[in-house]
C-alpha cells in the first residue's frame, strides 16, 4: 500500500521556501542537463527567467531591440558554456540576472546610453515599472520571492533604496549617483553597503 | 579565524554587484582582495552580494518575451558553429600557423634529432576553436603534455587598460593561463600550462593587472575534446 502524505504543512513561509528549494534544485539539474547539449532543458530554463532577464534589460538600457540583444546574448553563454556557473557561488537564476545586468551596464556605460535615452517608454514595459519596488502588487501569482525583494526594496531607508535603484536599475556609476543626489561620494558609498546589507540578510533569509 | 579587516572590500564588493564601481576603485578593489590571498570571508562576502544582486533584478515585473527567443538564440548557436565550418580556408591557415608553431615549440623543447620525422607528433595534438562574436580564436596543445599555443585574428580590441585573460576551467573552477592582447587583431599567446585536462577554454576581458579570478563573462569559449 503506497504512504499516504498528509497535508499537515501549513500555508506559508515553510511551503514557500519548499517551493524555492525545488526550484533552485530543477535550476541546478537543467544546467546539467544543458551541459550534456540538451536543448528542451535550456528551453525550460529560458521560458523561466528570460521575461525577467528581459525586464531588467529593458530597464537599464531603455531600448527594447537592444534588451532583447543582450537577453540572447547572455541565454547564449549559458548555452555555449554551462560550466562556467558555479552553484558554491549561488543560484542559477542569480547568475543569470547578473550576465544580463552586466551586460546591460556595459551598454549603457560604453555608448553613453544614458545621455541618449529617450523618456519614451518602450513598447511591452509599463509605466509602472519605473519604480520597481511601485510595480504591480496585485499580481497574485508572483512568487514569494518577488514580493520579498519587493517589500525589502521597500524597508530601505528612501535615501538607501534611491542609490540602490540608481546604480542597479538605471545602470549609473556610483560618481553618477553622487551628482544626481547632490550626495557626497562617501555617503553613496555607504548607502549602497547598508542597503545591499539589509537586501543580503532578506535573501539569506529567503535561503534558509 | 580571520583578524584581518574586511570593511573596504566588503564595501567594494557591495558597489560592484550592483554596477557601480568605478575603475580606480576596482583596481583598489583587487589589490585588497589580492593581499588577503586565499581569503574564504571575501569569498563569502563577493558570493552574498552577488547573489543578493542578481535577485534585485527580480523585484521588476516580467516583460513578455517572443516565443520564437529561444530558438533565435539555439540557430545562432548552431549558426557560429556553420560560419566556423564556412570558413575552411581561414581555419586551415589559423591552424596550419599555429600547429606548426606548435611542433616548433615541441622540437625545441624536446631537442629531437633532426634525422626524427617531425610529423611524428602531429598525431597527438588536439585543436579546438573558441566560440565568440568576432574574429578567429584557436588553441593547439597536445593532450597530457604541458603547453598550448593560442592563435587568434580578426579580434577586437579588449580596450584602453584591458587586455584578454586565458583561463581553463575544470568544473567550475578558473585558473588563469595568463593575459595577452592581439595587435592588429591578431594574437599569438603560449602557455606553459597543461590545459588538457579542463573542460572548458575561456577568455575574459580584463584590467592590464591580469587578475587571480575573472570579473567579466567569457568573449570566447572552447570545449575541450
Amino acid at each position: 500500500m503506497p504512504a499516504q502524505v498528509t497535508a499537515t504543512m501549513p500555508i506559508g513561509s515553510g511551503v514557500s521556501r519548499m517551493a524555492e528549494d525545488l526550484s533552485a534544485a530543477r535550476d541546478r539539474q537543467l544546467v546539467r542537463r544543458i551541459e550534456g547539449g540538451d536543448e528542451e532543458a535550456f528551453r525550460s530554463l529560458f521560458a523561466t527567467y528570460a521575461p525577467s532577464a528581459m525586464a531588467l534589460a529593458v530597464r537599464v538600457v531603455r531600448q527594447a531591440q537592444l534588451a532583447e540583444e543582450i537577453v540572447q546574448e547572455a541565454f547564449l553563454t549559458l548555452w555555449r558554456s554551462p560550466g562556467v556557473f558555479d552553484e558554491r557561488r549561488g543560484s542559477v537564476k542569480a547568475w543569470l540576472m547578473t550576465m544580463v545586468h552586466h551586460r546591460a551596464v556595459d551598454v549603457v556605460r560604453r555608448e553613453e546610453a544614458q545621455r541618449r535615452r529617450s523618456d519614451e517608454m518602450v513598447v511591452g514595459v509599463r509605466e509602472e515599472a519605473e519604480d520597481p519596488t511601485d510595480a504591480v502588487l496585485a499580481a497574485v501569482a508572483a512568487p514569494a520571492e518577488r514580493d520579498a525583494v519587493r517589500t525589502a526594496l521597500r524597508s530601505l531607508p528612501p535615501e538607501q533604496r534611491e542609490v540602490l535603484e540608481l546604480m542597479y536599475f538605471d545602470g549609473l556609476s556610483q560618481s553618477q549617483v553622487a551628482e544626481k543626489t547632490g550626495a557626497p561620494l562617501g555617503t553613496v558609498k555607504s548607502r549602497a553597503l547598508l542597503g545591499m546589507r539589509r537586501m543580503r540578510s532578506v535573501v539569506e533569509e529567503l535561503e534558509r | 579565524m580571520s583578524e584581518r579587516d574586511h570593511g573596504l572590500i566588503e564595501e567594494l564588493l557591495a558597489l560592484r554587484a550592483l554596477g557601480g564601481l568605478e575603475p580606480e576603485d576596482d583596481a583598489t578593489l583587487r589589490a585588497a582582495m589580492a593581499a588577503h590571498g586565499d581569503c574564504e570571508e571575501c569569498r563569502r562576502l563577493e558570493a552574498g552580494f552577488e547573489e543578493t544582486a542578481g535577485l534585485l533584478g527580480f523585484a521588476l515585473e516580467p516583460v513578455p518575451v517572443r516565443e520564437e527567443l529561444a530558438d533565435r538564440v539555439l540557430e545562432r548557436a548552431r549558426n557560429s558553429r556553420g560560419a566556423d565550418e564556412r570558413r575552411p580556408r581561414r581555419r586551415a591557415a589559423l591552424v596550419a600557423v599555429a600547429a606548426a608553431l606548435v611542433i616548433v615549440l615541441a622540437g625545441v623543447a624536446s631537442l629531437r634529432p633532426r634525422t626524427q620525422p617531425i610529423v611524428g607528433a602531429r598525431p597527438t595534438q588536439e585543436v579546438i576553436h573558441f566560440q565568440g562574436d568576432a574574429g578567429a580564436l584557436a588553441m593547439v596543445y597536445a593532450p597530457g603534455q604541458p603547453g598550448a599555443l593560442i592563435w587568434g585574428e580578426g579580434l577586437p580590441s579588449p580596450g584602453a587598460g584591458k587586455t584578454y585573460e586565458i583561463w581553463m576551467i575544470t568544473g567550475s573552477t578558473p585558473v588563469s593561463t595568463g593575459c595577452a592582447s592581439p595587435t592588429d587583431g591578431e594574437l599569438a599567446a603560449y602557455t606553459s600550462a597543461d590545459v588538457s585536462g579542463s573542460d572548458v577554454m575561456a577568455v575574459t576581458v580584463e584590467s592590464t593587472s591580469c587578475p587571480a579570478a575573472p570579473t567579466t563573462q567569457p568573449v570566447y569559449t572552447a570545449t575541450l575534446v
